[in-house]
């Protein structure tokens, strides 16, 4: 149950899109990001979603794992659709029901903000589902080092997201071995008001931020047994190169926002 | 032969309040050995290692690591250079999400150059037999695996020496018999000296001494055969004999002589095709 | 009767895919009253996922478990009976230790039972005596406590439920020698004392012989081996070739019986291992 989780999972392949350097993926998408929401007519939107969808087909992720990511997000888009249909009373009358009124302006801002959610979520599960944790770590870190010259420690940062990450699947592990040894005692996190169930949570977080502790001494020590002292001086087996497909890519990119801008330029009057 | 490691009435305790965990403590390693230390839990075994790379301070006394003294704030590197430790719960070990990365932990912390680096893993890997593992995620390995990943993170960072605290304590038999062959191909192979603090016995045996400790003081010390041949101070330490070598005194008991002090089965039989052969 | 019974048990494993770890291919097995029972097989070899069968945490795609002859899986409450007659510790279950005292985290259990305050104090109390530790300690916290402590009070957590069926997932793991005996006695005067079923895991073939009346060996998520101590020892070859330990003075015999040696029967302790020489040399006159 807990182990379905999917945030921040890596498929790996051999992709175009999965060969893409990490930084490329992580500002392109950035970019990308902002774009969703400059374009204000559907030619615009139509570009920007149409080209979230190549990306995707260029990635060759199943479509199985996507609808898995949009399924926890899926009552959210839907909410927010319907409340754009019911607060839009501008535009044409098309449906109207005692308090209930729908015009085809809300229709369309309601589809319009459904493909942007969508398409939005679509092209960031996209970055961690093709890049590798380590990868995309590396990659914040080299980002963010500018940031140096202000005295921000980048490279402990990025230190914590490895370690994050790499704790991750063992704590999972770990909360279902506790939650089955407390059940074989008779523990109940399934019925109850909410306060009882508040309740049930004690005998899990307790041992687990009890074992997290523990874990973070012992690997403290681990740590500086091996010589680590901190970012200085350090050296990377990893070596993160650009290639032509970062080119290639930057400038279909670059494209497309360029296109965005055109189309928000001359459709203007359409919505 | 070299000492590498001196403990020189080194006394130690967690706190002002609390006792001493280890008391007057006189100990020396010696390079290219196989050391076993063996003792029950408390006994003081694993706050040695500690002290050996400078993660513990002793409260008095001094702990001489390839001739840095541990106290030092400047040697701690320079030591931990010399000297690698493999920890027990080998999930809490491994640093990166991908087992070359971990690997390479070390050597990146050393500054070395991207090539020597590569260099460096590869052959590590090789060593402890996990190179096919090398784009693996450590956390669906094994607890066999883990530990000899841990031992490639030391070996990739050239150390002349490998401490290991209890690093067996969590594996099963097939991990643990993974662990101790990786052990001994380390030294036998690298020259690599190595110190195994655990309570497993049969670890011992295969060691070139065992240094067993009690009560935060060594109570007994030289090779296998010579260490378990005192059975009943073992026992009562809490420690067990070797199975055979066990037999081997009952029947003694009864007049019947196995010569040598078997450790193992096979040591054993040939023991006992002697005493066959005398007699018949 | 027996107490526990496992009908033909098939999880997470269907013909034809690949071999997933852990599953179970069709076990089948009865758990008697008051027998002691070691259930042995290298990681992997479906021993855990069959323990947690037992109790009703995992629940299997075919087949049954039977608690006092009656399915656990009939109802919601032979379920919930199941879980308090059928109590598991997990590996290492000091790590499960939540409550600021002993006294608190030991009536954890009896509490979930809904029973009333005294029987609690009473069950706690018993069950801090039956695994070796003073009154003293029942308004310690537990995690002031020593390794091999905490493990005692965590077993005591499930004793306290008073389950007929005692289940513990390598209960010796990470003791040092000391710990370990202390712990193989505490289960074998349990189960003396109070007559009941206990179940555990061990890689220990000396420690299994030390307490277990019968052994289960396990290989594949199939029952490989079944038996006495004795039966299931005397056949150490084929232990080995589980991948298994096998107990030292069986490979001693082994290897004596290798080297053309034939004393019988293959012993597994130190006495039997004696007596049986002995017999050898006197017969042959070599004494």
């Amino acid at each position: 149950m807990i182990k379905d989780i999917t945030i921040g999972q890596y498929f790996p392949g051999k992709s175009f899109i999965h060969k893409l350097d990490a930084r490329t993926k992580i500002l392109l998408t950035l970019v990308f990001l902002v774009f969703i929401f400059i374009c204000k007519n559907f030619y615009s939107l139509l570009l920007v979603c149409g080209f979230g969808v190549v990306v995707y087909l260029l990635s060759r992720i199943s479509p199985k794992v996507i609808l898995k990511s949009f399924k926890p997000l899926l009552p959210i888009v839907i909410l927010t659709t319907v409340l754009q249909l019911y607060y839009i009373k501008d535009g044409n009358l098309i449906f109207e029901w005692k308090f209930i009124s729908i015009t085809d302006k809300g229709v369309f801002t309601a589809v319009f903000i459904a493909a942007r959610i969508l398409t939005l979520l679509l092209v960031s599960s996209l970055l961690t589902y093709t890049t590798s944790p380590t990868d995309l770590t590396d990659a914040i870190e080299k980002l963010l080092s500018p940031l140096k010259l202000l005295k921000i420690e980048v490279h402990t940062f990025a230190m914590m997201m490895t370690i994050a990450l790499r704790f991750i699947p063992t704590l999972v592990d770990e909360i279902d071995r506790i939650m089955s040894a407390q059940k074989a005692r008779g523990a109940d996190f399934e019925n109850g008001n909410i306060i009882k169930r508040i309740k049930a949570l004690f005998p899990i977080f307790i041992p687990l931020f009890i074992s997290a502790f523990k874990r973070a001494i012992e690997l403290a020590d681990a740590m500086s047994c091996r010589c680590y002292t901190g970012g200085d001086g350090r050296t990377r087996l990893r070596q993160m190169k650009f290639s032509w497909r970062d080119i290639v890519g930057s400038v279909v990119t670059v494209a497309v926002c360029v296109g965005v801008i055109v189309l928000n330029y001359f459709f203007v009057h359409l919505i | 032969m070299n000492k590498i490691i001196e403990f020189k009435n080194v006394s130690f305790s967690y706190s002002e309040e609390e006792e001493a965990v280890l008391q007057n403590l006189d100990l020396d390693f010696y390079e290219g050995q196989f050391t076993c230390v063996l003792g029950h839990n408390g006994s003081g075994k694993s706050t040695m290692a500690k002290l050996i790379n400078a993660l513990y301070i002793p409260t008095s006394g001094t702990v001489i690591s390839y001739g840095l003294d541990t106290a030092d704030e400047k040697n701690e590197i320079p030591i931990r250079r010399n000297i690698g430790m493999v920890f027990q719960n080998p999930d809490n070990q491994i640093v990166a999400t991908i087992v070359e990365d971990d690997v390479a932990f070390g050597p990146e912390n050393l500054g070395l150059p991207r090539d020597e680096i590569r260099k460096r893993v590869d052959e590590a890997l090789k060593a402890v037999n996990m190179y096919e593992y090398r784009y693996h995620e450590p956390h669906r390995l094994s607890g066999g695996q883990k530990q000899r990943i841990a031992i490639a993170g030391v070996i990739a960072m050239k150390t002349n020496c490998i401490v290991l605290d209890e690093p067996t304590a969590m594996l099963d038999p097939k991990g643990r018999r993974e662990v101790i062959e990786t052990l001994l191909k380390l030294k036998n192979e690298y020259g690599i000296s190595v110190i195994l603090v655990t309570h497993f016995m049969d670890e011992a045996v295969k060691a070139d001494r065992v240094v067993v400790m009690n009560d935060g003081k060594v109570c007994l010390d030289g090779t296998p055969a010579q260490v378990f041949s005192n059975a009943s101070h073992l026992e009562s330490m809490g420690l067990t004999v070797p199975k055979p070598l066990e037999l081997a005194y009952q029947l003694q008991k009864n007049g019947v002589r196995i010569n040598g002090e078997p450790l193992t089965a096979a040591e054993f039989v040939d023991g006992f095709k002697n005493y066959v052969e005398n007699r018949g | 009767m027996s107490v526990l019974s496992v009908k033909n048990l098939i999880y997470g494993y269907s013909k034809g895919t690949p071999f997933e770890k852990g599953a179970l291919k069709g076990v089948s097995v009865d758990f008697e009253k008051g027998e002691i029972v070691a259930l042995i097989g290298h990681t992997g070899s479906g021993k855990s996922t069959l323990l947690q069968h037992l109790n009703g945490l995992l629940k299997p795609d075919s087949g049954d478990v039977l608690f006092e002859g009656e399915s656990i899986h009939k109802s919601k409450q032979t379920l919930r009976n199941c879980r308090f007659n059928v109590g598991l510790c997990f590996q290492y279950p000091e790590q499960q230790l939540f409550d600021s005292t002993v006294y608190k985290d030991v009536a954890f259990g009896p509490a979930n039972m809904g029973l009333p305050a005294e029987e609690i104090d009473k069950r706690v109390k018993d069950s801090v005596a039956y695994v070796g530790l003073s009154e003293d300690y029942l308004e310690k916290s537990p995690f002031d406590l020593s390794g091999g402590e905490k493990r005692r009070v965590a077993i005591a957590g499930v004793l306290s439920m008073e389950p007929k069926v005692l289940i513990l997932d390598e209960p010796t793991a990470g003791l040092d020698p000391v710990g370990k005996n202390n712990l193989l006695k505490l289960i074998k005067d349990y189960n003396n004392k109070t007559g009941n079923t206990v179940i555990f895991v061990s890689h220990n073939m000396d420690d299994v012989a030390l307490v277990a009346d019968k052994v289960i060996v396990m290989n594949d998520g199939e029952i490989a081996m079944e038996g006495t101590v004795e039966e299931v020892y005397s056949q150490g070859e084929k232990l080995a070739g589980l991948g298994l330990d096998v107990p030292e003075i069986t490979s001693v015999f082994i290897e004596l019986k290798n080297a053309g040696f034939d004393l019988g029967k293959t012993e597994y302790t130190v006495d039997g291992a004696k007596e049986s020489i002995i017999k050898f040399l006197s017969e042959g006159g070599l004494l």
